[in-house]
């Protein structure tokens, strides 16, 4: 039997996230966002790890490695921004604003799609032996 | 055994229970508090160098060629 895409797996969190927003409304959606939030940690440490051990690998192309960590960089403060707009709305949504809740719930979409954004191209850029370890991190 | 498939073998046995406990740790807890949040934002507000100082970091310790 084939085993799931990494994109399966995520479009599953993206659907867990939606569904604890319809049950428990915007207080729940900690759980899936640190899960999302979590994931792309992870992935982001495979490549932090894959960078290194390029890195010490002997006549490694330098110029190839640059431009790939360009991509990442890229991708990486975006997520980073993203994130930091969830905990800004959060804040604002716990204080009780009147644009909280959809602040909140925008916020937590940009989040999802960055951390998937972000994954992508880890994957993407790795090479396909590294990238099925990824995969299989849970 | 091939060092690249050891170093991979190595890498999937120290991120996959981590993440797993973390995961656990997070759907165990009935609700988030401030310091939860502030947990976490700790983890996406580190520079993109200084993770990869910190794989170096790793990999030292880890005797990863």
């Amino acid at each position: 039997m084939k085993a799931p895409s990494f994109r399966t797996v995520f479009i599953t969190i993206l659907l867990v996230t939606l569904s604890l927003f319809c049950f428990d409304g915007c207080q729940s959606a900690y759980k899936p966002f640190a899960a999302t939030v979590l994931t792309a940690d992870r992935a982001f440490d495979g490549w932090a790890d894959y960078v290194v051990w390029q890195r010490k690998q002997p006549g490694y192309d330098a110029a190839a490695l640059a431009d790939k960590e360009t991509k990442v960089r890229v991708v990486y403060s975006q997520w980073q921004s993203a994130n930091e707009a969830v905990y800004k709305a959060q804040q604002e949504y716990a204080v009780g604003t009147a644009a909280g809740k959809t602040n909140y719930q925008n916020a937590l979409s940009a989040a999802a799609a960055a951390s998937g954004n972000l994954i992508d191209l880890i994957l993407s850029l790795v090479p396909p032996d590294r990238a099925a370890k990824l995969k299989g991190t849970p | 055994m091939n060092p690249i498939l050891a170093f991979i073998l190595s890498e999937a046995i120290k991120n996959a229970p981590v993440l797993a406990i973390d995961l656990a740790y997070i759907f165990s807890k009935t609700e988030a508090t401030q310091a939860d949040w502030d947990t976490l934002r700790a983890k996406w507000s580190v520079p993109y160098e200084d993770r990869i100082k910190a794989a170096e970091a790793r990999a030292g310790t880890a005797g990863i060629p």
